[in-house]
């Protein structure tokens, strides 16, 4: 414990550390909330409008569930226009007075102008009904009998699905994406903790690492000793920097507020962790670890969406591993598949992705410190 | 036997920085590792402390081979290093306690020891102090502490009075000397022969990674030919006289430069004396006269052709 109780302390008195972790989140959080608020009032929740192609040999069943489909709120999900003339509907499109064209054929396709949270809404609908659609034909192929129960029981599913997307007020303003945002920097912010970190336990980086080299306290547990502390202490920051957005900032996180934290906190295991990889894999001094840090949670966050909330669509069409791998996306992918979607398998899959990447970067740095000999000092 | 090193070879690409170094400390020393700038000191040091890789040698510390995870070795080991390790964070109190917090385990037993730490460095007014307030000489008794509070059996202090004022390098020096009373083997090393010449009970020399001499300083001293330099205020000197002075017993080598006479004698008794008859029988007059045994600069010159600080 005294270990832990110094290395918190050792943090808490650095205060430009502090600055970056707590201070700036929270100033960068003000200014998206005057420059947002104002917007998300004139904003208020309005149905998704979509276009159908009636005359592109669109099944009718599909068109009335578009249109039968309620949040639980009772307020419809999608405002469907039926357009005969594909030329009207693409212009109504590109005045963006629906958000996608919904069109028949051998298979049912989507046309949007731009990825966002609509149009993946409606794409999110299209699949599952493709999905149910291929189930009934394949139980009618094999066992005919089976078909009416699956039909109801498919409605049935489907309803409780679409009851269970959360699509309250806020869970629709696009420029929540920016506050999930904020909490991913917060977290990834922790890379130059962990770089601070890993740089104390190095005997050829700091005279405190080579006096902690030579004392007869095992390495490992002085590293996890670090690592606790500055994690407990990340995790206050996480749940401060979360607690302002919501009381603050007016972020109406729902029932999904804890596990919003719960993200944050994984975000910060694995950012911890992937600081201290690079304390412990790049050559040089301090500060150019620092830089590398810096950049590494500059564009991750980047990436993620912090500047330019579209920049995760822009990627899922043209380089989605980036998505799949980015700890900043991670976090902000799991976050919006709670609010948008109200998925939480995908918010479960890109935690333990996280996570996972977390995992791996802890054991990858004490493999390397441990009972480490230097070459130079 | 408390510090065992056998043919230590420690390679940086083409260089050696130690070459076949061997070594051997007894119990209750004060051993003094002396030598230039990049002469092989710490290098020696760190791979003592299995901090270092080396090519080639076998390293004992206590009679047991010296390892990185050596725990049971190390919790008797104190290291105060060049560079001062302590966090800018924590005060005076919280570093050594943390420090010491590495080696004891027990909270009383911790809090007396640095309590004592703090008492025997003289930092006791300045416990909730910054380091960053504390002035150079204060910040190395700092470093010292935070090495020593566990009370450890073998003390490594490597070059701990670098930027030092003379007053807190004598308390240092003093401190030492102190902990060596106490019990504890120390290895001391550093540039500055004074220090060696002051404190140390044995010292080697080392130059270019090897150990060049070994001995007690009275040993070192008798390794060589010089045995002692007078210096004398002359207000006249000729090439007779300093032919004169050539052809006295013992003189290497005799020089004069604005109006002092140098004479460096080898071994033998009553230089001086002769000396003076000489002058006294040349009738000249002289001033102010200083003797002077040899140093261990002089040793080294001696052995290596070169000075101590160059």
């Amino acid at each position: 414990m005294l270990h832990v109780r110094y290395r918190m302390k050792t943090m808490l008195r650095q205060k430009t550390l502090l600055f970056w972790s707590l201070a700036f989140p929270i100033i960068l959080g003000m200014l998206f909330y005057f420059m947002f608020g104002g917007i998300n009032d004139l904003e208020q929740f309005e149905e998704v409008p979509v276009g159908v192609l009636t005359n592109s040999d669109l099944p009718e069943m599909f068109v009335s569930m578009m249109e039968e489909v309620q949040t639980e709120n009772k307020i419809p999900l999608f405002r469907v226009k039926k357009y005969t003339d594909r030329k009207q509907a693409e212009k109504a499109l590109q005045d963006e007075k629906i958000y996608g064209i919904v069109q028949g054929g051998e298979e049912l396709s989507l046309i949007a102008k731009t990825s966002d949270n609509y149009s993946s809404l409606i794409k999110t609908f299209l699949d599952q009904y493709r999905e149910n659609t291929a189930l009934i034909e394949d139980t009618a192929r094999k066992d005919p009998d089976k078909v009416a129960d699956l039909v109801q029981a498919l409605a049935a599913g489907t309803q409780a699905q679409i009851k269970e997307i959360p699509l309250k007020g806020t869970d629709k303003d696009p420029y929540a994406q920016y506050f999930y945002a904020l909490i991913a920097m917060t977290c990834l912010i922790g890379t130059m903790v962990g770089m601070h970190n890993g740089n104390d336990i190095q005997a050829d980086l700091t005279a405190v690492g080579a006096r902690r080299n030579v004392a007869p306290t095992p390495k490992l547990r002085q590293v996890l000793n670090d690592f606790i502390a500055t994690y407990i202490l990340y995790c206050i920051i996480v749940a401060i920097v979360t607690g302002v957005c919501v009381f603050v900032y007016d972020q109406d996180f729902g029932q999904n507020a804890g596990l919003v934290l719960l993200g944050g906190w994984i975000g910060s295991f694995t950012a911890l962790a992937i600081g201290e990889v690079i304390a412990v894999f790049i050559k040089g001094p301090v500060q150019k670890k620092e830089g590398v840090c810096v950049a590494v949670f500059m564009i991750s966050s980047f990436l993620a969406g912090l500047q330019w909330g579209d920049i995760t669509f822009l990627i899922e069409e043209h380089c989605p591993v980036i998505n799949r791998i980015n700890p900043g996306t991670l976090i902000v992918n799991g976050f919006k598949s709670l609010s948008v979607y109200g998925d939480r398998r995908s918010y479960v899959i890109n935690m333990a992705t996280l996570a996972l990447t977390g995992i791996v970067s802890v054991l990858i740095s004490v493999w390397k410190l441990r009972r480490v000999r230097y070459e130079s000092i | 036997m408390v510090v065992k090193i056998e043919n230590l070879v420690k390679r940086y690409g083409d260089l050696v920085a130690v070459d076949h170094f061997n070594l051997e400390i007894e119990e209750g020393e004060i051993f003094g590792l002396l030598g230039p700038n990049g002469s092989g000191k710490s290098t020696t040091i760190h791979c003592l402390l299995s901090l270092l890789t080396y090519d080639k040698g076998h390293i004992e510390i206590f009679g047991k081979e010296m390892t990185p995870t050596g725990y049971d070795i190390k919790k008797d080991i104190g290291i105060i290093m060049q560079n001062v390790a302590v966090f800018e964070e924590l005060t005076v109190y919280e570093n050594i306690d943390y420090f010491c917090g590495l080696y004891i385990k027990n909270k009383a037993e911790r809090k007396r020891l640095v309590e004592e730490a703090i008492d025997f460095v003289g930092l006791t007014e300045y416990r909730k102090f910054y380091p960053k307030k504390l002035s150079g000489g204060l910040l190395r008794r700092l470093n010292i502490a935070c090495g020593i509070a566990h009370k450890p059996k073998l003390i490594i202090l490597d070059e701990p009075t670098v930027a030092v004022d003379p007053q807190s390098r004598n308390k240092i020096l003093e401190g030492i000397r102190e902990l060596n009373r106490q019990g504890a083997t120390i290895i001391y090393t550093t540039h500055y022969m004074e220090e060696v010449e002051q404190i140390c009970t044995r010292i080697a020399i080392m130059d270019k990674g090897r150990n060049v001499a070994l001995g007690t300083k009275d040993e070192l001293k008798a390794m060589i030919d010089l045995g002692e330099t007078i210096q004398m205020e002359l207000s006249d000197f000729s090439e007779e006289i300093s032919d004169a002075v050539r052809a006295l017993p013992h003189v290497i080598n005799v020089s004069f430069e604005n109006g002092l006479l140098k004479v460096r004698f080898s071994k033998g008794k009553h230089n001086l004396l002769r000396l003076l008859d000489l002058l006294k029988d040349k009738e000249i007059v002289f001033g102010n006269v200083h003797s002077e045994l040899p140093t261990l600069n002089d040793v080294f010159l001696e052995i290596t052709g070169k000075e101590l600080r160059d």
